[in-house]
Order: structure tokens, then C-alpha cells, then sequence
């Protein structure tokens, strides 16, 4: 059970710890990775992460928060890089192209383009909600417990993410589309 | 929310597609970094401190005190050990404020194409110097010898330390920065350039290009720069801004399902629910009338009836709006209107979204200002979401 292990790992056992890590090493990885858009600067904020969940884990009253708890250190560690980077970065990676597509909805390195264009567009806060919440699955309070604001500021940045990620796959749908029924 | 379900679904296959994120080797190196990484102890643990008697209670209290008041007197003191005037080429401090630079496109990266040209912005505070913008924090700032040194700039570096001579022109009220030493060929476009201070009087209204995107604290704040339209407005608690895909700006209540948008239109799609067939064919004309007569015709939604109003002094035609469409059979899942003007994109529209929508000229520009929210928004209330916006279009004005 994850909370024996958090008591333990709170109070030095380091085979505790390397439980609850690796169990999301792998996670945290992905989450930071589509939350900052660059693969080095998320393996950094991972790193970071997991360090400091070892580090400040005798801190952590509740043993069962500790998801959340992790998470939003996750979070500080994704800041951290990317207020380190600044915002005129050249740090978008662009998804290898031959991965293979997901959904029928998918099906265009278009759309996936579109995409990444849109994502990149959204301030961190509004990717880091989008993330959590559509990536990893946390509800919508579980976020809000994650970043430390209000559920309804939560809704509020995931509302305008969805507006800001639909105008952007319209723009830059809408040609292709049009020159498709010529 | 159901207005999201269609690009919900897309953005999540997305996100899932990747799956070849491997953290072993980040897991090792954490595993290796333990060993000599001490955990912090329980700060919440209560703690006991050795039993003290009265007169140790009374030479503590006053030495603290007098510790106090000389730091006190310290800090009250004029910055005399910055910019070091004979080493310096600069005869004096830089001083506090705000200082803006605008960068060209050409400044930046490949990848960041089209971002600029942009006005960025720093906060000189004491011996805290911070970038303005999202995610920004201040850092300690330590000067001498004609240097500003900040020993914590790139805390993921190895050597996070970054150190620049600088010049203040007092007549140009400008601080230039060079011969940087430490940070990253990215770090040199901040310090590597002149900067301008900008006057920024306390009663001034707060500029939301200056402002990282977020929450708002009550009070008026000013649009310019980011928007062809100079305006200012007043909202309550629980707002906040950002700036999405389009040109226009965003102000998101909270809770969510309500905000305001000013947006300058250059088009609209006449039958919303299908936008593949394009926009309007001619284009709507560039009137106020123009683009009243197209949003209050569009297929499959209910426009209340055109009344004229005064925003900020000036004349404005308002109309209700009502998306009942089923998006789900629309062209690509979602309902659009109109397009921005920038060609960024088009406004979506959600399923029981309810808009009003004030059209205004503003010397020449056709002013678009849209507040909704959804009538079906759990825990919101119609009528005080109604309320709440109309006041703030009630707070514009047009400096």
C-alpha cells in the first residue's frame, strides 16, 4: 500500500522511496515532457521532482495526499524550467513523425501540427491544467489541490485552454479543408 | 463541459498518442543523488525549546529590538554600494522601476517565428530584479563594481550565477547591460540591450500586457499594446486573463463558464454549424451596422433584439445571442461565428452559451465586445453572471 510506503520513504528508507518512484518516474515524465513541449527540459523538472518529493517528504503530514502532494511539486519543477528558459526559448520539439496516429480524429500530421501550434500558444498555466486534468486524469479538485488555487480558477483556465486549442485547429484547418473540396 | 466534448476528445488522443517517455535513466541518477541528499526534517513536529527564565526573556526581547532597528535603519538607507561610480561608467544607481525593451523578430529563434515583434519588461525593486511575463520570478540582485550579479538566475545550470556590467543614461533614462559573464546565448537577449524606464504613476490603470497571465486582483486594469483598441475597465474579484489562439482579450470568471472578450471581427460564417461551407461570400461590410446585421442572422441561433447603448461615452449597438445548435452535427464538432481579424482563428461557441454582444466604432476601429456565459454552467446563476458583466461593460472607457 502506497501509504505504508510513504511512511517509510518519510523516514529514510530508501527502498521505500525507490518504490513510489519508479512507480512515476515514468508519469511525471510524460506530464512535465507535454507540459513544457521540450524533452530535456522535462527530464530536468523530473529529476527535480523526484528529488524534492525525497528531500521534503518528512514534511508531507498526510500519507494519503501524497499524489497530490507530488504532483504539485511536479508542477513547481515544470515552472521552474520553464521560468529558467524563458518564453523566447526556441523549445519546442516537434513529435517524431512516425508515431503511430491514435483515433481517426487524428489522422493528419496536419491536425497534429495544428495542435502543437495551439498548445504552444497557451500560457503554462493553461497547458499545465490541460495536462493534468486531460493527460493525467486528476479531476478537476484534485488540480486545484495540485497547483494550490481555487477549483473554479481550474475550470476557468481549462475552459479558455479548450476555446483557445478549438480557434486554433479551425485556423489552421479551415484552408486545407477548403482546398480539399475544390 | 459538453461545449468541449468534440476537441476535448482530439486533444486527448493527442496527448496519449506519445508513449515513448522512458525515465529509467532519471530514476537512476535520483536513486544515485539520494544517497548524499539529506531529507528536511518535519518543520510541523512540534518544538521544544529549553526552559528560560524572566530576565533571559527581557535581554533576548530588547536585543532583538535593537537588531530590528538597526536592520530597519539599514535598509532605510540609500543604496550607496550600487553601480560603484569609480568603477562604473554609469554616475549613478540604476533606479527602481520599470523598464521595457521591444524585441524584433529577427531577434528570435527559428522556432519562436511570429511571436515578435514584442515589448518585454523587467522590475527593478531594491536587490530584486524580475522579468515580467508568465512564470517570471524576482531574483536577488547583488551590485558592485559597475556589475549586477544574480547568483540564482538559472537555478537548473550548473553554474547558475549571471553577472552583467551596466550603464544607466539618467538623461535617457535607459540602462543598458553588457559583457555578460555566465547564463545561456538565450539569456543574452536580456542582457544584452538597452532598456527604458517607463513611469508607471499609482493611479494609473494596471496594463494586462504587463501583467502575467492569472488571476486579476479586483480593480481597473488598461488594454493597450496587445490590442489595437486603448480601453481600461474595472472587474471584481474571481477574474482572471490570457491570452489564447486569437488576437483578441480574455477576461475568464470564475467560476468558469463566464468572461468577457474584446475581439475585432473581420468576417462571420453564416450558417455557424457549418463553417466548412466559409465565411460570408461577399464579406461583411466593415460597418458597425455590417456586423450587427450578420451576428443577429446566423442560422440556428436566437438574437434578441438590437438596442443602441453607451459604452465609455460612446455609441455601441447591443443584441443577446443564444447557441441552441447541437454541435455534434456540425462541421468538425464545433459551432463558430465569426473570424478574428488577424486571421488567428474563429470564435467558438458552446452549446447553451449565452453572449451579449456590444459592436462599437473607437476611432476607426470596429470594436466586438462579447461577454457570456452558459446558462447550464453548474453552481453559476444566470442572472448574476448577467449582472456582473454588464457591469464591467458598464466600467469601460476609452482613455
Amino acid at each position: 500500500m502506497d501509504s505504508d510506503l510513504v511512511k517509510l520513504a518519510q523516514n529514510g528508507d530508501k527502498g521505500a522511496f525507490t518504490a513510489l518512484a519508479a512507480a512515476r518516474a515514468d508519469r511525471f515524465l510524460a506530464a512535465s515532457h507535454r507540459i513544457l513541449r521540450d524533452f530535456s527540459l522535462a527530464e530536468d523538472a523530473t529529476q527535480q521532482a523526484l528529488l524534492s518529493i525525497w528531500r521534503d517528504l518528512p514534511q508531507l503530514r498526510d500519507p494519503a495526499r501524497f499524489d497530490a502532494w507530488s504532483y504539485r511539486l511536479l508542477v513547481r519543477a515544470c515552472y521552474a524550467e520553464a521560468s529558467q528558459t524563458r518564453r523566447w526559448t526556441p523549445n519546442i520539439r516537434l513529435l517524431p513523425a512516425d508515431e503511430p496516429m491514435a483515433t481517426d480524429e487524428l489522422n493528419t500530421v496536419v491536425n497534429r501540427d495544428q495542435l502543437d501550434r495551439g498548445f504552444r500558444r497557451l500560457s503554462l498555466d493553461h497547458r499545465t491544467v490541460v495536462v493534468l486534468h486531460h493527460y493525467l486524469d486528476l479531476p478537476l479538485d484534485q488540480v486545484a489541490e495540485a497547483l494550490g488555487i481555487p477549483v473554479g480558477t481550474v475550470a476557468s483556465r481549462l475552459h479558455y485552454a479548450m476555446r483557445a486549442l478549438r480557434a486554433a485547429l479551425d485556423a489552421d484547418a479551415r484552408p486545407t479543408t477548403r482546398k480539399a473540396a475544390q | 463541459m459538453s461545449a468541449d466534448r468534440d476537441v476535448t476528445g482530439i486533444v486527448r488522443s493527442w496527448l496519449h498518442e506519445d508513449a515513448y517517455e522512458d525515465a529509467d535513466r532519471i530514476l537512476n541518477v535520483v536513486l544515485d543523488e539520494i544517497d548524499t541528499t539529506p531529507q528536511r526534517s518535519a518543520s510541523w513536529l512540534a518544538r521544544r525549546f529549553p526552559p528560560m527564565s524572566n530576565n533571559m526573556r527581557i535581554a533576548l526581547s530588547a536585543a532583538a529590538v535593537l537588531i530590528i532597528a538597526i536592520v530597519g535603519v539599514a535598509l532605510l538607507l540609500p543604496r550607496t554600494n550600487i553601480g560603484d561610480p569609480t568603477e562604473s561608467a554609469s554616475p549613478v544607481a540604476i533606479p527602481n522601476g520599470y523598464y521595457e525593451t521591444v524585441v524584433s523578430d529577427t531577434e528570435m529563434g527559428a522556432d519562436d517565428v511570429g511571436l515578435c515583434p514584442c515589448t518585454w519588461a523587467f522590475t527593478l525593486d531594491g536587490d530584486q530584479f524580475g522579468l515580467t511575463g508568465p512564470g517570471e520570478v524576482p531574483h536577488q540582485a547583488e551590485f558592485a563594481g559597475g556589475r549586477m550579479t544574480l547568483p540564482e538566475w538559472n537555478s537548473g545550470q550548473p553554474d547558475p550565477s549571471i553577472s552583467v556590467r551596466w550603464v544607466y543614461d539618467a538623461a535617457a533614462q535607459t540602462v543598458t547591460f553588457s559583457d555578460m559573464v555566465g547564463g545561456t546565448a538565450n539569456d543574452k537577449l536580456v542582457f544584452e540591450r538597452t532598456w527604458t524606464k517607463v513611469e508607471v504613476g499609482a493611479e494609473t490603470p494596471a496594463r494586462l500586457d504587463r501583467l502575467p497571465e492569472g488571476d486579476l486582483a479586483a480593480g481597473t486594469y488598461e488594454i493597450d499594446k496587445v490590442f489595437p483598441v486603448r480601453l481600461t475597465f474595472t472587474v471584481p474579484t474571481g477574474f482572471g486573463h490570457g491570452r489564447g489562439a486569437s488576437d483578441g482579450v480574455g477576461i475568464q470568471g470564475n467560476p468558469s463558464g463566464r468572461g468577457i472578450e474584446f475581439q475585432i471581427a473581420s468576417n462571420v460564417y453564416p450558417d455557424p454549424c457549418h463553417s466548412g461551407a466559409g465565411a460570408a461570400n461577399p464579406p461583411t461590410g466593415p460597418a458597425v451596422d455590417d456586423l450587427v446585421t450578420a451576428m443577429t442572422t446566423l442560422v440556428g441561433f436566437q438574437a434578441g433584439p438590437v438596442t443602441d447603448v453607451t459604452i465609455g461615452g460612446l455609441p455601441a449597438k447591443a443584441f443577446d445571442l443564444t447557441n441552441e445548435i447541437d454541435q455534434s452535427t456540425c462541421d468538425g464538432g464545433t459551432v463558430y461565428t465569426f473570424l478574428f481579424a488577424d486571421s488567428s482563428g474563429s470564435s467558438a461557441v458552446g452549446k447553451g452559451e449565452r453572449q451579449r454582444i456590444y459592436v462599437m466604432d473607437v476611432q476607426g476601429t470596429r470594436l466586438m465586445i462579447m461577454t457570456y456565459y452558459f446558462s447550464n454552467e453548474t453552481g453559476s446563476n444566470d442572472a448574476a453572471d448577467a449582472a456582473v458583466m454588464a457591469a464591467i461593460v458598464r466600467s469601460i472607457s476609452f482613455p
